[in-house]
């Protein structure tokens, strides 16, 4: 299923609702420090609206979102966030295997049929890599990487 | 029998409590820079690091969190660290006084840390450039009388230690300046050697880097900083303007005084033995520890609360 | 002259001679992983350094500097994602040749345009430093606030299709900069009651969010990695030999990449993120077939990686004369000078001679060890890539991410932010407006803010204190360039069509 949009007129609507959110959130400051973005939103909502009108008078109609499977990006989407969350929760280790792990069965199930063998061999590969990164950014770099507010 | 088991669990909990803090330190300690690697406390930071470490005998991780000129860290840590003695963080006045004054949403209090140290002070400087017509800080305070606002002076930062330090010159002076802040010292260099400003309200380690090339009209420290011998101070000339960064090192609030006092010792140790490093370069040693950390910072804020109450006001009017 | 032997000499000391190689590599490795970048690797090297002697630890921070620039191209070119904000315009070109096959190609291009521009970065630091160093010290706020105009000019030609969908682009990326602490006035702006947005948006989170996130997604809905065979033609292309025939034959482009690099490394704060955009912009405008950029024009590549790795030495020269730092970097080297008890200045030159031009010219040595660690490693890393399953390689690349967005900060809240941009890009992207002017308005939108307030406050004094913007000679001609810059794609356009009133509408359309 593809679907044409009017993507100068949804582009234009979608400016005009950032510069709506950014004017509300701007904060009860100074006249220096607001004359700059005072500008800029300027500028961003009259580009808005020279789109919106493109979008109303000459609209160049596009498919969007039409390339592969579009479920896969949602879901990836999805287990992107979960696995950033869960780093405060249980911290970068743990939540990295699950996350990883998740993630490859998610898109793997996409070409063929995910067997507990095929989630085993990965889950193996999944511990060496996510424990090599590890012991770089953890014990060589020295970053503080989050243990969780669980295990804390 | 009950009071008896009452005794012995409470005898066994302050015990366990002592020995935990009699240990002390038994694990590595993290000491968080507000600031980017490269800059003035981080570089203090990495000095201490060796000394600390032998003293205390544990490792010290050095971590950065920049942002919003420190502000990131410093609500972060005290929402979250906790006051076992393992997290430090480092502080900057006038920075913890100043930001959650003047700014909204900061997200920390000035006066929501345990102190344990200010380690050093690097006095702020009037600067000009090598080739400028201002020989004394009189020449400098004559001619912006005569010509209000058309002095332009540079400086790190918006109501930063410079920034308040010019707003303070122009009241004790009477004069009016045009103060440009900029994001950073770095910036300071060329912009003053490439004649864009009239001066600078910087800290005292920019003449020692520059040299020959800049001039210095007045430091605001009580003596003259002795990298720079040559350079008069406010107070010779009339002008009870002391001012600049302290940098020193806080623990989250409610930790242990016996711990505190560990650290501070450390931290004495260490600022004795890299004061070697660090006096040739601009900074000026001190050894503010306990209850005279807390008094310094209500000594600097007072001294800056005329001027900030004067930015407050100029504000409501707005 | 006796001294350039005696430094020789000692740059060919097996232990500075690893040290160099063992630099390279490892900032070849930092350069190629999205969310690290040079200034990071630096910083991390800094206490390592203190162990060493002070020319062997400036010569590893120089090696690591020079690497990790070089390295950026080969996120840039197999993942469509800049290794580093230097390689931005390496993408446009390198990856659209990954997916036709020509991987191989792509990086030994870059690998020899990155050991040229390295090259002639030293050799301007060398010959040219103090005349390059009064000049950098011309630019004061007017100029960098009329640059940031001129690189926003770029937006026009980096949105084919819909230039106002670009400018739409290039202004929520200023918008991004803006949140945070004002840089004057010091008040928090768009944090929306949140304090840890006071840090406001660091450019490579927007970076890495704009430029890595949508590509997962796509490399998800496609069910495949883009990355396709090699063919044996391209695979020769590839060779050192291929590279360097390839490069030479275009020497216009090659010198005026390296000239545009130079003059970009020496206005202090300026460095391989503008460089690389500005060369690519002017590789495309001077070319005879601008429409091929885009797809895999090999101009642009070069362009890109050139001018980029002659910032490492170039922007030195403000740090070296005047204490001046040039680029983000070196900041972290300026720090290890002083450490040492180096100061900036003539003395530098003189007293510590054999001390500076030791370091200047391991910089060189550095970019020439980059071509067989570059050349191998590169292959060595496509053959992995191409060998990775989808499913392993998109969620790995989130890993890396992920590692490397906290690293910057040591901020989860960094992490989050990326995911959001990402998505939002991603969106964006679906409806029109790229992710290029987006993150270009987001890295100069605070170099002309800055700019402007500045000078307007300079100017207090004036009647009219936006005249100070106008004022400098050196403002004034930027001015012109950027006219310049933003009207020739009309006016050549206009031209073409003057010459064939016949052939109106056959290839070329102006954009726009």
């Amino acid at each position: 299923m593809t679907r044409r949009a009017n993507t100068d007129f949804l582009s234009g609507i979608l400016g005009l609702a950032i510069s709506g959110v950014f004017w509300w959130g701007q904060g009860d400051v100074g006249r220096l420090s607001i004359m700059f973005p005072h500008a800029l939103l300027f500028l961003l909502a009259t580009f808005s609206v020279a789109l919106v009108v493109k979008g109303l008078v000459r609209p160049e109609r596009r498919s969007i979102f039409a390339e592969g499977d579009r479920t896969k990006i949602i879901g990836t989407c999805a287990i992107l966030f979960v696995w950033v969350v869960a780093i405060s929760y249980i911290g970068f280790f743990l939540s990295s295997v699950a996350g990883f792990w998740g993630m490859a069965c998610y898109l793997a199930s996409s070409r063929r049929k995910v067997t507990m063998l095929l989630a085993a061999k990965l889950l193996c590969v999944i511990l060496v890599e996510v424990t090599f990164f590890y012991l770089i950014f953890a014990k060589l770099l020295y970053v503080p990487l989050p243990t969780g507010v669980f295990f804390n | 029998m009950k009071r008896a088991v009452i005794l012995a669990l409470s005898t066994i909990f302050i015990l366990s409590a002592g020995i935990a803090i009699a240990e002390y330190p038994d694990r590595p300690i993290t000491y968080i820079i507000p600031f980017n690697p490269g800059g003035e406390s981080d570089i203090t930071a990495r000095l201490q690091e060796p000394v600390l470490e032998e003293v205390l005998g544990v490792d010290i991780n050095v971590t950065h969190k920049p942002g919003g000129g420190g502000a990131v860290a410093w609500s972060e840590f005290q929402r979250t660290a906790k006051p076992d003695g393992y997290t430090l963080i480092g502080v900057n006045i006038p920075h913890i006084i100043g930001q959650p004054l003047l700014r909204k949403d900061t997200g920390y209090e000035t006066n929501g840390f345990d102190l344990i140290m200010w380690f050093h002070f690097t006095p702020n400087a009037l600067i000009v450039r090598d080739d400028s017509p201002f020989k004394t800080l009189k020449d400098f305070i004559d001619y912006a009388k005569a010509h209000p606002k058309v002095v332009t002076v540079g400086g790190s930062g918006s109501y930063s230690a410079n920034h308040l330090e010019t707003l303070r010159l122009e009241r004790e002076a009477g004069i009016k300046l045009t103060y440009i802040p900029h994001t950073g010292t770095g910036p300071l260099a060329p912009a003053i050697l490439g004649g864009h400003l009239t001066a600078l309200m910087n800290y005292s380690m920019l003449p020692v880097q520059l040299g020959d090339k800049v001039r210095v009209l007045a430091v605001a420290s009580d003596e003259r900083v002795e990298t720079l011998p040559n350079a008069p101070t406010f107070k010779e000339q009339g002008y009870d303007i002391v001012g600049g960064a302290f940098r020193g090192v806080a623990a989250p609030k409610g930790t242990p005084k016996e711990i505190t006092a560990k650290l501070a010792d450390a931290f004495t140790k260490t600022n004795k033995k890299i004061a070697a490093k660090q006096v040739p370069l601009g900074f000026v040693m001190t050894y503010a520890t306990g209850d005279a950390a807390q008094a310094l910072v209500d000594k600097m804020r007072k001294s800056y609360s005329d001027v900030i109450d004067e930015i407050i006001k100029e504000r409501e009017k707005k | 002259m006796e001294l350039f032997w005696k430094v020789a000499v000692e740059l060919m000391h097996p232990f500075v001679f690893f040290l160099i190689l063992g630099g390279v590599t490892a900032g070849l490795f930092v350069g190629a992983m999205p969310g690290l970048t040079a200034a990071m690797a630096l910083a991390v090297l800094l206490p390592f350094t203190f162990t060493l002697p002070p020319l062997h630890g400036l010569v590893a921070l120089g090696a690591v500097y020079m690497g990790a620039i070089y390295g950026g191209s080969f996120a840039a070119i197999l993942v469509n994602t800049p290794g580093t904000p230097s390689s931005i315009a390496t993408a446009f070109e390198g990856y659209p040749m990954a997916k036709d096959g020509r991987a191989l190609e792509a990086i030994g291009l870059a690998t020899v345009s990155s050991a040229i521009g390295g090259l002639a970065g030293v050799f301007f630091l060398l010959v040219l430093s103090p005349p390059l160093a009064r000049l950098s010290i011309q630019f004061g706020s007017a100029e960098y606030f009329w640059v940031a105009m001129l690189g926003l000019t770029l937006i026009a030609s980096l949105s084919p299709g819909s230039t106002l969908k670009g400018f739409l682009g290039g202004s929520i990326g200023m918008l991004l900069a803006a949140v945070g602490v004002a840089p004057i006035g010091g008040e928090n702006r768009f944090t929306f009651g949140m304090p840890v947005l006071q840090g406001g948006v660091e450019m490579i989170v927007a970076l890495i969010g704009f430029f890595v996130i949508p590509e997962l997604f796509n490399m998800a809905a496609h069910g495949r990695a883009a990355l396709a065979e090699v063919t044996i033609e391209s695979r020769k292309r590839g060779t050192f030999l291929g590279a360097i025939r390839t490069v030479f034959s275009m020497p216009v482009n090659l010198v005026r990449s390296c000239i545009i690099g130079e003059i970009v490394a020496i206005i202090p704060g300026a460095g391989g993120s503008i460089a690389n955009l500005v060369a690519y912009n002017e590789a495309k405008r001077a070319s005879r077939h601008p429409e091929r950029f885009g797809k895999g024009a090999v101009e642009g590549l070069v362009a890109s990686e050139s001018s980029n790795n002659v910032t490492v030495a170039g922007s030195m020269v403000p740090l070296l004369t005047l204490g001046i730092p040039g680029a983000p970097p070196d900041a972290v080297i300026l720090g290890v000078m002083l450490m040492h008890g180096l100061r900036p200045g003539l003395d530098l030159f003189t007293v510590s001679g054999d001390l500076t031009y030791g370091f200047i010219i391991s910089m060189g040595l550095a970019a020439l060890y980059m071509i067989p660690v570059g050349l191998m490693g590169g292959r060595l890393i496509y053959r992995v890539i191409v060998k990775t399953p989808h499913y392993m390689l998109v969620p790995s690349i989130a890993l890396v991410t992920i590692l490397g967005t906290y690293a910057l900060r040591n901020s989860l809240s960094d992490v989050v932010i990326m995911l959001l941009l990402g998505t939002a890009g991603f969106v964006l992207k679906e409806l029109g407006v790229d992710s290029a002017p987006i993150v270009l308005g987001l890295i100069l939108g605070g170099i002309a803010e800055m700019g402007y307030v500045q000078t307007i406050l300079r100017g207090t004094a004036l009647e009219h204190p936006w005249m100070m913007l106008f004022q400098n000679r050196l403002s004034q001609i930027i001015i012109v360039l950027m006219v310049l810059s933003f009207t020739s794609p009309y006016l050549s356009a206009g031209i073409r069509r003057l010459k064939n009133p016949m052939n109106e509408q056959r290839n070329e359309e102006p954009p726009e």
